[in-house]
């Protein structure tokens, strides 16, 4: 089947809209682009501010970029946060984790023509099966609201969170928050370990709702993640070929802008990971779960081969991951001391940090002037490296649904459930 | 029948948004009392479905209006439904995207996506980021749930008082809100809330800070990544530019509870004319100097008042002409 015409599929459930894949004629072909508004140019936000104001101003990017920025404001300030105030922000960084992947799964459980189908209605045969969906959908939003609490108690808010600061957190938890982490660290891998079975065993599964997913596919890219402070790139095999230090970035990413969309793409330079391929988009990579995936492969996945499933599988690996770590993480040994923040006493005038996020790596860069004012920012978020990926996989979803002959409707649910997982 | 409601967000980070999801399995299931007709975040609902609309009870709306995209999305909605809620600062605001209105236009970019071929050309982005009210065709907002993001409590004190009619468990919502008596009242006798309504309180969050004050004099301005006391205290009296005298109350001094200070989110108390001058007059009339040397030097320690001064309220408070 071919599009004689431009066809859009607008706009895209759990896409910032405006959001469009548009299909356009290409000499007896067709090709798929995804096109995205993007937010703000963090420049426009950032410049002129106070830079010890960036945690806050950037947690509206997405809540890790609020521990990022209090990596990137230790840098600048040259000071270590004591053990507790490490802590604390670890163990909000985990509960955003759970956070950001149990959002995800909802979009892709929610029923694609009403959100929150009638209990009443479950008695009708139509109806059963929405009820069920709904049954699974609350499963995942009582984790996720749990995971809310957590990163409310941590960080003051889960939304945009607000104690990370210069080296450090700005206050000590309450004593009946220990008891209360505990609480939800083991209720959340409860949870968390019957959301990936019914993923697993029900959705992904061939015959599933969401077999789907594995029908698209790419060819592999590489990865890239921060590890120890530094930026580790693997191949499409899992091998190390290269690591960096933020303040290398400019070298190693670049930042370009397609005239069809606004949000930029990351890629990596040459000699990044290393030769060029020769792809249509050269230097395209990956962040998030599947790249923090152990090379010992913690889910089945292919060398050849990367498809939405995959992303799937590898954010219930990693729930599980982040739910048995916050079951260790979150005890009262590792909230209590005698400082939470370490002063600092000078300011230098730029500054690079990378941090691990739950969509993956973030790396920030600012210079400032002698008052502390944010004079230049560099941002590399996954909003920007998986834009490249995320085009891939609407072309993929476009050219496997136009192959199947599959309707508007069914491509825009095979874009829709894809997308989300990038 | 139930009511016809649309739940949109125009440029914004969806917290907002989302909330209404957290309401429905968190709070109160809300298909028992409202039909949603148009969400295009979750059900992918597109313009052409709202032109077939032909109206809407009510529209809860977030994030501000920065592309043709929101600007044409707010008209017709404003136009289709019969109250228009501002959801979270942004949408009520500007929010933080209006920070962008302190650059100048960029016009560079505009002129490199020349050759693009039609079906392929993107939704204009606005000169100006504007607060809902502050597009042309937008005579009104009906209610306004200020905060960055909206709290669920109020977002809710919201949904129940003009969607639910205040049947959903009333007293106990608005007693959770920290609403105002005055606007709870009518609420709960079936009339709705008044026109223009804010879901937040009244005062200044210092009246609802948990921090003790203890003596108004301003000695020196400190940043905070300085060293400063972890007690109890008062921030501004310790000398952190905090916005809680200027701000209206309704988040319970959340920002303030985990020793950092207010940025203003939930826009200005209707006492206050102009919240950066209100922070201005109230922290120079506390200065505990009357030496011009040391005033100005305490001056010359202040930096970027209009980023901080009006971190969410820009576009609503800096821009006098719709357009």
């Amino acid at each position: 089947m071919t599009m004689q015409e431009t066809t859009t599929f607008e706009p895209l459930k759990g896409q910032d809209a405006p959001c469009r894949v548009r299909v356009v004629p290409d000499d007896g072909d067709q090709r798929a682009y995804l096109q995205t508004t993007g937010y703000l140019d963090p420049a426009d936000l950032c410049i002129g501010r106070a830079v010890e104001e960036l945690p806050r101003i950037l947690s509206i990017r997405s809540p890790a970029h609020h521990l990022a920025a209090a990596r990137l404001l230790d840098r600048l300030f040259n000071v270590e946060p004591p053990d507790i105030a490490k802590n604390m922000r670890n163990a909000l960084g985990r509960s955003l984790v759970l956070c950001r992947h149990l959002r995800k799964l909802h979009l892709l459980l929610l029923d694609p023509n009403d959100p929150f189908p009638d209990h009443r209605a479950s008695a009708k045969p139509a109806g059963r099966r929405a009820a069920v969906a709904h049954r699974r959908a609350e499963t995942v939003m009582h984790a996720l609201g749990l995971a809310q609490e957590a990163a409310a108690i941590l960080g003051g808010r889960s939304d945009h969170p607000l104690t990370a600061i210069a080296g450090g957190v700005s206050r000590f938890l309450k004593d009946d928050y220990y008891q209360r982490l505990t609480e939800i660290a083991d209720a959340c891998l409860e949870l968390v370990l019957k959301i990936e079975a019914f993923f697993r065993e029900d959705l992904l599964n061939e015959g599933g709702p969401l077999h789907h997913l594995s029908e698209m596919e790419i060819d592999p890219v590489p990865t890239a993640t921060a590890t120890e402070g530094k930026i580790v790139v693997k191949d499409r095999s899992g091998k190390v070929v290269g690591d960096f230090p933020p303040e290398k970035t400019p070298e190693k990413i670049s930042v370009r802008r397609e005239p069809w969309s606004y949000l930029p793409f990351a890629s990596l330079k040459n000699g990044a990971a290393g030769p060029d391929t020769g792809e249509k988009m050269p230097g395209v990579f990956l962040v998030g779960p599947l790249a923090r995936m152990d090379n010992e492969a913690e889910t089945e996945t292919s060398e050849t081969r990367l498809t939405p499933s995959d992303a799937c599988r590898a954010m219930l690996a990693d729930l599980i991951r982040t739910a048995e770590r916050m079951t260790d993480l979150y005890k009262k040994e590792n909230f209590v001391g005698p400082a939470i923040r370490t002063v600092p006493e000078k300011m230098g005038a730029e500054a690079w940090a990378a941090l691990e996020g739950p969509a993956g790596l973030i790396v920030l860069g600012a210079t400032v002037d002698g008052k502390g004012i944010v004079e230049s920012i560099r941002v590399v978020d996954p909003i920007q490296i998986n834009n490249g990926v995320r085009c891939r996989i609407a072309e993929a979803a476009v050219a496997e649904g136009l192959a199947q002959n599959r309707s508007h409707t069914d491509i825009k649910r095979r874009l829709e459930n894809s997308l989300l997982l990038f | 029948m139930k009511p016809k409601i649309a739940i949109v967000s125009a440029s914004g980070c969806r917290a907002c948004e989302t909330t209404m999801l957290d309401i429905h399995y968190g709070v109160s299931a809300l298909n028992r009392w409202a039909e949603i007709q148009f969400w295009p975040f979750v059900l992918g609902s597109s313009m052409a479905d709202l032109e077939r609309i032909d109206h809407l009870d009510v529209c809860f709306f977030s994030g501000a209006i920065a592309t043709g995209s929101d600007r044409a999305m707010a008209e017709m909605l404003r136009k289709k439904c019969d109250r228009l809620v501002a959801v979270g600062a942004c949408a009520a605001y500007g929010g933080m995207p209006g920070l962008k209105n302190l650059k100048k236009p960029a016009t560079a970019e505009a002129a490199d996506r020349g050759d693009l071929p039609e079906e392929l050309a993107l939704p204009e982005q606005e000169n100006r980021v504007r607060a809902l009210d502050g597009v042309d065709g937008i005579d009104r907002v009906d209610a306004v749930v200020p905060g960055c993001p909206a709290p669920v409590n109020l977002v809710w004190a919201a949904v129940s008082a003009l969607v639910c009619g205040g049947e959903a468990d009333a007293r106990i919502t608005y007693a959770a809100a920290r609403l105002p008596e005055e606007m709870v009242r009518p609420i709960l006798s079936g009339l709705g809330p008044p026109p223009g309504a804010v879901f937040a309180g009244e005062k200044a969050v210092c009246a609802t800070c948990s921090r003790k004050k203890e003596e108004k004099r301003f000695k020196a301005v400190k940043r905070p990544y300085q060293a400063y006391e972890s007690t109890g205290r008062c921030l501004l009296e310790q000398g952190l530019i905090c916005q809680g005298i200027a701000t209206r109350e309704g988040c319970g001094g959340l920002c303030t509870g985990v020793g950092v200070p207010c940025r203003g989110c939930y826009g200005k108390p209707p006492a206050t004319f102009d919240p950066g001058a209100k922070m201005v007059s109230a922290i120079s009339s506390t200065f505990e100097t009357e030496k011009p040397a040391e005033i100005q030097k305490i001056a010359d320690d202040f930096v970027d008042m209009t980023g901080c001064f009006y971190r969410y309220t820009l576009p609503a408070q800096c821009m006098l002409m719709k357009g």
